[in-house]
C-alpha cells in the first residue's frame, strides 16, 4: 500500500506541471494582456510608453520564457504579488481558502446529514407518501437556479422580514461571535446546499434500493438480526461505496468555491478569487489558484482510491 | 425515543436560528449604539488606494474620504481651492503668462499648519515629492504631456510650477498632488535601488497601495480583499472641519442585484454610479431610498469604421443615424432621463452650440440620404449599392451589459426596418478594449461604449485626427472627410491657444457644427449617473465633476 502511495504521489508531479503549462497557455491566448485596460484609460499616454511599461513587466518576452520565469519563482517558494490586491499572493489565499471552507465545509456537512438519512428512509419506504413528497423536493432542488433561488431568499428573509443580513462576510462585524457567523452563513449554506442536497438524496435513495434486495441482506434477515442492524451493518455499508466516489470528488469542487453563490452573497472566498483574476487578468493569482486545485484533485483522487480499500474488502492495492 | 430525538433536533435548530436572528436583528444593524457607520456599496474592488495610482472608479471614490488634493471640484461643478489658499488667477499675479515667450508660471500658496495623518505638517515639499514621481518614466501614468515642466520651492507653502507653454486650466488642474515626502521618499530610493520594475517594487508597498499616510477626514483601518474596506477618521485631519460620521464602510457585492437589494433593506446607505435606472427606478417601494440622478458628461456613442466602405462616407453616416430613432430608445429604456446626444458637448455645458445639425428620427430622410450615396433597396427589399454589394453595418457591443445590449437590438431592429443589414456581434470590455477597438483591420461597422468628459472640454485628445493620443485615434486615418477637414483642424489648434473662455467657446461652437456634419463618431445618448441614498443619510452632494467624498466632512447619519 505505501509502495502504491508513493508511486502515485510522484505521478502527480508530472500530471500537476502539464496542468500549469496547459493553463498557463490558455491564460495567454485570452486577448489583452493585464495592463490594457489600465493604458487604455489613459488618454495622454503614449504608445512608446506603453511599450516601455510592458517590457517592464515582461509582457514582450515570449510565453515560455514567462512560464519559466514563473516557474522558477514558485519553485523558490515566490508565488508572486497579485496585481489587483498589490499582496503577496500567498497572504491572499490562506483568508479566502478558510472563507471557502466556512462555506462549502459546512454545506458539505448540512448536505450528507440531510441527504444521507432522507435518502435510505425514501429506499425503505418506497412509494410512501413521504417517498413522494421527497422526491419533489430533490427535484425542486436540482431543477432551481442557485442565482433565482438566492435571490429569492434574501427577498424573503431581509428584505421583507428583516431576519438575516442580505449578504456579506461575518468580517464586517468587528467583534464576530458564534452567531454572527452563523447569522451571515445560514443563507449562502442553504443555496449552496440545495443542489447537492437534492442529487445526493436521489444517489442514496437509489444506492440502497440496489443493494436492499441483493442476497446477503435477505441472509442477514433470515439469521433473525434487527432490522436497524441489517440496513445499517449490511446494506448502508455497501449502498456508501459509490457515494464515497461523489463525496471524494466533490471535494475539490468545495475548495474551488461556489462562484455564483459567492457572487450572490457577497462572500469572499475561493470562487470569486478566481472569477476577479481571470476577468482582471491577474495571471499570479490564477495560476497560484489553479496550480492548487490541481494538486488537490490529483489528492483527493488518491484518497478516494485509498478509501475504497477500507470500505470494500475486495480492493487490493499492491 | 426515535420521536424523541426528532422533537430535540427540532427544538435546537429552532433555537439556534432563533439565537442568531435575536443575536443582532439584520434591520436595526446600522442603528445599533457605537460608532456612527456610513455603509456604502460598491461592486468593484479598489486596485489601490494611492492618490497618484487610482485606476478604478470605486479606487477614486475611496480616496475621495481619504486625500485632499491643492485644487478640487464642488458640488457646483466649479473648481475650489482645497490645500491652496486661494485659486490662481490671472488677476492676483499667480498667474502669469508670457505670451509672446509662449511661458507660464502659476504660484502655488500652501494654507498653513495642515497636517498629514501622522501629524507631520503638508508642505509644498510634498507637491515636489509627487510631482518628482509624476515626471519619472517609471511611473505608471508618466506623460510627456503633462502640463507642468519643473517646481521651484521658494520657500515651505509657496512653490512655483513652470508651464509647458501655455496652458489653458491651471486653475482647474487636478492631476497635481501632494504626498508627505518624509513617507515616501525613502521608500522611493529604496524601489529605484532595487532595479527592474520600479513602479512594482513601490506599488507592491503596503504603505502605498494599501494603507497610505493621507491628509482626508478617514484613513484606512481594514481592506478585507473581496469583503469590505474600513476607513476611520483621521484624527490630525485639519483642511476641513472634523467629520461627524465614525466609520465609513465600503461593502464589495459584486452582484448589481444584490446591491440594490442590500440597498432596499437599509443596509447600504449609499451608492453612486453602480445601479441601474432600472434599478433605481424600482426602489419606489423603500421609502427610506432616495434615487438621484445626477446629469454626467459620458456619452453613449458608436465608434464607426470611418476609414472604409460604406461608413467612410458620411452621407452614409448621417442617414444610420437618422434612421434611429434615439427618442424612442429613451423613453422605452430610460423613462426619458437619457436624452439624445446631439454633439460631443452637453447641452448643459455653456460651450454647447444648440444649432448644431441635429438628426432626429426620420426613416424617409434616411432613406434619401442613402440613395444619394448610392445605396437603394434590391428586390429583397434590402439597400444594396449598384453592384448588388449588401449595405452591411455589423453592431459591436459589451456582452453582459445588459443596457447596451438593448440599445444595439433597437438599432438593429430600426436599421433593418429601412433594409440595413445589421448583425449584433456582443464581446467581452476586455475583447473590445484589447483587440476590436484598437485593430483596425478587423473592425467593421460600430461599436457602442461610452467616453467621459470633463468640463474642460478639450476636443484636441478626441478630435483632432492623427494627433490625438488615444489608440482609437487610429480610425480617423488620412482618406476620408473627416480627417482631411482642415478646417477642424485649425479650430483645435486655435481653441488650445485661446486664453479668452468666451472666444474659446465661440470657436468650440464653430468646430461642433463642423463635428456635426461629419459624425466622425455617433452620438446616441447622454448618460445619468444613477445614486441611491438613504433618508438617514444628510449632506451628500454629487456632481459630475466632484469626487464622490469631497465634502463628507459635512456629512450626517442619523
Amino acid at each position: 500500500m505505501s509502495q502504491y502511495i508513493l508511486r502515485r504521489f510522484l505521478q502527480m508531479v508530472p500530471t500537476v506541471l502539464i496542468i500549469t503549462v496547459a493553463v498557463f497557455w490558455m491564460l495567454k491566448l485570452a486577448p489583452g494582456d493585464p495592463l490594457d485596460l489600465l493604458l487604455a484609460g489613459n488618454p495622454d499616454i503614449s504608445p512608446e510608453h506603453v511599450e516601455h511599461i510592458k517590457k517592464l513587466y515582461g509582457y514582450d518576452r515570449p510565453i515560455y520564457e514567462q512560464y519559466g520565469r514563473w516557474l522558477w519563482q514558485v519553485v523558490q517558494g515566490n508565488l508572486g504579488y497579485s496585481r489587483i490586491y498589490h499582496r503577496p499572493v500567498l497572504s491572499i489565499i490562506p483568508d479566502r481558502l478558510l472563507n471557502t471552507l466556512v462555506l462549502t465545509g459546512s454545506s458539505l456537512v448540512l448536505s450528507l446529514l440531510i441527504a444521507i438519512p432522507i435518502g435510505v428512509y425514501t429506499a425503505l419506504r418506497q412509494y410512501s407518501i413521504l417517498d413522494y413528497f421527497f422526491s419533489f423536493l430533490s427535484f425542486f432542488g436540482i431543477a432551481m437556479p442557485v442565482f433565482w433561488f438566492g435571490l429569492i431568499l434574501i427577498l424573503l428573509l431581509s428584505v421583507q422580514l428583516k431576519l438575516l443580513p442580505p449578504g456579506g462576510h461575518y468580517s464586517l462585524e468587528q467583534d464576530a461571535g458564534v452567531f454572527t457567523v452563523l447569522r451571515y452563513s445560514i443563507m449562502p449554506v442553504i443555496v449552496l446546499s440545495l443542489f447537492s442536497m437534492a442529487s445526493w438524496m436521489r444517489y442514496m435513495r437509489s444506492g440502497m434500493l440496489e443493494v436492499i434486495h441483493e442476497d446477503y441482506v435477505r441472509t442477514a434477515r433470515a439469521k433473525g438480526l434487527a432490522e436497524g442492524r441489517v440496513v445499517v451493518r449490511h446494506a448502508l455499508k455497501n449502498a456508501l461505496i459509490p457515494m464515497v466516489t461523489l463525496i471524494a470528488l466533490s471535494i475539490p469542487g468545495l475548495i474551488s468555491g461556489a462562484v455564483l453563490t459567492e457572487t450572490i452573497f457577497s462572500w469572499p472566498g475561493m470562487g470569486r478569487l478566481i472569477y476577479d483574476s481571470l476577468i482582471n487578468n491577474d495571471f499570479n493569482i490564477a495560476m497560484a489558484v489553479f496550480l492548487i486545485f490541481a494538486f488537490l484533485v490529483a489528492l483527493f483522487n488518491l484518497a478516494a482510491d485509498i478509501l475504497y480499500a477500507f470500505i470494500d474488502p475486495r480492493v487490493v492495492y499492491t | 425515543m426515535k420521536r424523541y430525538a426528532v422533537y430535540m433536533a427540532v427544538l435546537i435548530f429552532s433555537l439556534l436560528i432563533v439565537g442568531c436572528v435575536a443575536a443582532e436583528p439584520a434591520g436595526e444593524m446600522m442603528e445599533e449604539e457605537g460608532p456612527k457607520t456610513l455603509v456604502v456599496g460598491t461592486s468593484q474592488e479598489p486596485e489601490n488606494v494611492f492618490i497618484m495610482w487610482g485606476s478604478t472608479r470605486t479606487g477614486s471614490d475611496v480616496m475621495s474620504f481619504m486625500w485632499r488634493k491643492p485644487i478640487a471640484f464642488g458640488g457646483d461643478n466649479q473648481p475650489f481651492a482645497e490645500i491652496l489658499e486661494s485659486l490662481p488667477s490671472q488677476a492676483d499675479g499667480t498667474w502669469v503668462v508670457d505670451e509672446e515667450a509662449g511661458a507660464m508660471q502659476v504660484t502655488y500658496n500652501f494654507r498653513q499648519g495642515l497636517k498629514w495623518s501622522d501629524g507631520e505638517e503638508i508642505t509644498v515639499h510634498d507637491l515636489a515629492m509627487a510631482f518628482e514621481i509624476t515626471s519619472d518614466p517609471n511611473y505608471i501614468y508618466y506623460s510627456e504631456s503633462f502640463p507642468v515642466e519643473s517646481i521651484e520651492i521658494v520657500d515651505d507653502y509657496t512653490a512655483i510650477l513652470h508651464y509647458r507653454g501655455i496652458n489653458l486650466f491651471p486653475d482647474q488642474e487636478v492631476r497635481t498632488h501632494v504626498i508627505p515626502e518624509h513617507v515616501y521618499r525613502p521608500l522611493w530610493e529604496e524601489a529605484k535601488a532595487k532595479g527592474g520594475n520600479v513602479w512594482e517594487n513601490f506599488g507592491n508597498i503596503e504603505q502605498v497601495a494599501i494603507k497610505p499616510v493621507v491628509n482626508g477626514p478617514y484613513m484606512m483601518e481594514e481592506w478585507v480583499p473581496g469583503s469590505h474596506i474600513r476607513l476611520v477618521r483621521n484624527p490630525h485631519f485639519n483642511i476641513g472641519e472634523a467629520p461627524a460620521i465614525d466609520e465609513v464602510l465600503y461593502r464589495i457585492i459584486p452582484d448589481l442585484n444584490s446591491l440594490a437589494v442590500s440597498v432596499a433593506s437599509g443596509q447600504v446607505h449609499l451608492t453612486d454610479g453602480w445601479l441601474s435606472l432600472e434599478q433605481a427606478n424600482a426602489m419606489d417601494s423603500a421609502p427610506e431610498v432616495d434615487p438621484l440622478f445626477v446629469p454626467a458628461l459620458w456619452l453613449e456613442h458608436a465608434t464607426i469604421q470611418v476609414n472604409r466602405p460604406p461608413l467612410s462616407d458620411k452621407l452614409v453616416r448621417q442617414a444610420v443615424l437618422t434612421a434611429v430613432d434615439r427618442d424612442a430608445i429613451n423613453d422605452a429604456l430610460f423613462k426619458g432621463q437619457q436624452p439624445p446626444a446631439h454633439s460631443w458637448i452637453n447641452s448643459s455645458h455653456p460651450a454647447y452650440n444648440p444649432d448644431v445639425r441635429q438628426y432626429n428620427y426620420d426613416p424617409d430622410e434616411a432613406l434619401r440620404l442613402l440613395a444619394e450615396a448610392g445605396y437603394t433597396p434590391n428586390a429583397d427589399g434590402q439597400l444594396a449599392d449598384a453592384d448588388g454589394n449588401l449595405l452591411e453595418i455589423p453592431i459591436t457591443t459589451i456582452s453582459g451589459d445588459r443596457t447596451r445590449e438593448q440599445v444595439a437590438a433597437l438599432v438593429q431592429a430600426q436599421w433593418q426596418e429601412i433594409g440595413i443589414t445589421a448583425e449584433v456581434n456582443p464581446v467581452s470590455a476586455r475583447l473590445l478594449f484589447s483587440e476590436t477597438l484598437f485593430d483596425p483591420p478587423n473592425f467593421e461597422g460600430i461599436a457602442i461604449w461610452r467616453w467621459v468628459f470633463n468640463a474642460r472640454v478639450e476636443p484636441r485628445g478626441f478630435w483632432y485626427p492623427g494627433e490625438s493620443a488615444a489608440q482609437l485615434d487610429q480610425l480617423f486615418a488620412e482618406g476620408n472627410t473627416w480627417a482631411e477637414n482642415e478646417r477642424n483642424k485649425e479650430l483645435i489648434d486655435m481653441i488650445d491657444a485661446e486664453l479668452d473662455q468666451d472666444k474659446r467657446y465661440e470657436l468650440l461652437r464653430e468646430q461642433q457644427a463642423i463635428w456635426a456634419e461629419e459624425l466622425p463618431v455617433l452620438p446616441i445618448y447622454w448618460h445619468v449617473r444613477v445614486a441611491t441614498v438613504n433618508t438617514a443619510l444628510e449632506g451628500y452632494q454629487p456632481a459630475d465633476q466632484a469626487m464622490l467624498g469631497w465634502n463628507v466632512e459635512t456629512w450626517e447619519l442619523e
